[in-house]
């Protein structure tokens, strides 16, 4: 599971010329290895930074209610004081990582976004829009020369709008 | 054979033990304050990731039965335990049981530092950290600040050992992956793209490594440090340099980036399994005098390295 793509590519080459007993006790020992690993916690995968986003990017998280349709009062998009910023927020950008590459979790949170911002007396909410919005980042020479690190243009797609549970 | 048996089950200075354990117990607790106003949102079964989807993790058991923030009022009560080292081996169990259930119960919010201390506590239940600086040495000695300096006393190797090598692989294993996955490693730009990142920096002058030059400097020194680090880390002479280089890295990485500070300063906090127990004396020996970590007998001259497991006969003072 830490194997860098070729290593993985030589590893599947050889299990591709190994007897079909061979092959088989090679995979349940490795199944064995894998359940260890995976009970104990030693399964981790460890990249650090292995891959650098070449864009800025966050989720506009939106509710839309009958009333019309709200920024919702979330970390990553409402003013925040040092303390939150800093301690308490830690996890949200990790989150925000998964949410970007993960459709079920983003309805998921949705689900519980729904239930925790409904409040009695207030316009039910219909549902929650996912918002994506981005920005290129520039070359390091190229923000050497423009005295910015980020294009000018930034761009905006709506990715989801989950309908609230009725 | 000998060197298999001298590394792995000679007897282990306590005194590094416990700085790592003053150290990640300070860093658990700390985490586990931090993620109290969210602890019920990101663990129980109706948070921010849905319902459970892994049922390893004592969460998805008593679910029902044991309240959520039980758990959280366990895991700081096991933590500040495990920190002043009273009972440090049950609650190094609490606080792995509780990590492990974390882990589980929601992927989705799972940080680096997670995965650390999960390693870290699964080692730590095999070995006894509180035999130095701690309130169970400080019981067991009739109330008085010692360190066992009777290498009889101390704890078996190979926990530690354990702990210093799958430590030493996360960067055997990041590095060929930082290098295949992404040519800013390669080209020097890795650094530049993490300073100037909406979601990773709070470094407030980007413009610093605009141009491309210190970002390189600073990423190269980086591949360097990781790469070096798990060879020169086991010689004498290279281990003390290799591991300020790692330990300024992590640092550099604690202030210039966000929401990766528990991670960094876990492995920060693990640099210390690796310093020598004699130097580690030394320099306390000068910071305080008094002798905190003064032998409880005197040791005859031990050779070499302790950490090596040369067995000195303790001599009554």
């Amino acid at each position: 599971m830490n194997r860098p793509g070729p290593v993985v590519q030589v590893t599947d080459d050889f299990l591709d010329k190994l007897s079909p007993l061979g092959a088989y006790r090679w995979s349940y020992a490795g199944w064995l290895i894998a359940e260890y690993a995976h009970k104990s916690g030693l399964d981790n995968r460890w990249q650090m930074f292995g891959r650098q986003s070449r864009f800025n990017w966050w989720f506009l998280i939106k509710a839309k209610t009958d009333a019309g349709t709200i920024d919702l009062p979330l970390p990553l998009q409402s003013p925040r004081t040092f303390w939150q910023r800093t301690f308490f927020d830690y996890k949200e950008a990790k989150f925000h990582l998964n949410l970007y590459a993960n459709q079920p979790l983003r309805e998921a949170y949705a689900a519980y976004l729904c239930r925790q911002y409904s409040v009695p007396g207030q316009p039910p909410i219909r549902s929650i829009i996912f918002e994506l919005h981005y920005q290129n980042l520039l070359s390091p020479a190229d923000a050497a020369k423009y005295g910015r690190h980020t294009e000018l243009e930034s761009y905006t797609q709506v990715w989801d709008e989950f309908p609230a549970a009725p | 054979m000998k060197y298999w048996k001298r590394f792995f089950f000679s007897p282990f200075d306590p005194l590094p033990l416990a700085m790592f354990r003053l150290s990640l117990g300070w860093l658990i607790l700390v985490c586990y304050f931090c993620l109290a106003p969210n602890w019920n949102a990101y663990y129980s079964d109706h948070g921010v990731g849905g319902a459970y989807s892994d049922t390893w993790s004592i969460f998805y058991y008593t679910e029902g039965i044991i309240p959520l923030n039980l758990f959280w009022w366990i895991g700081v009560a096991a933590s500040i335990g495990f920190t002043v080292g009273y009972k440090t081996r049950a609650c190094t169990i609490i606080l792995y049981v509780i990590e492990v259930s974390m882990v589980h119960s929601n992927r989705m919010i799972v940080n680096g530092e997670d995965f650390t201390f999960r390693m870290l506590l699964f080692y730590s239940c095999f070995t006894d950290l509180g035999k130095a600086l701690s309130l169970d040495a400080w019981i067991k000695a009739g109330k008085k600040p010692v360190t066992p300096g009777d290498s009889s006393a101390w704890p078996v190797a190979w926990p530690i050992r354990l702990m210093q090598i799958n430590f030493v692989l996360i960067y055997v294993i990041s590095l060929p992956n930082k290098m295949v996955d992404d040519v800013a490693w390669l080209n020097g730009d890795a650094i530049y793209l993490s300073i100037v990142s909406n979601m990773w920096s709070r470094w407030p002058w980007p413009g610093l490594f605009y141009g491309g030059v210190l970002s390189k400097i600073i990423t190269y020194t980086t591949v360097v440090g990781e790469g070096t680090f798990p060879i020169l880390v086991w010689f004498d002479k290279t281990r003390i340099y290799s591991i300020a280089l790692l330990a300024s890295l992590h640092l550099g990485i604690a202030i210039m980036l966000q929401n990766v500070t528990f991670f960094t300063l876990s492995m920060v906090a693990t640099l210390w399994i690796f310093i020598p127990g004699k130097m580690l004396r030394g320099w306390m020996d000068k910071v305080c005098p008094q002798g905190v970590s003064k032998p409880l007998v005197k040791e005859v001259p031990v050779p070499e390295n302790i950490q090596r497991g040369a067995k000195a006969k303790p001599v009554a003072h």
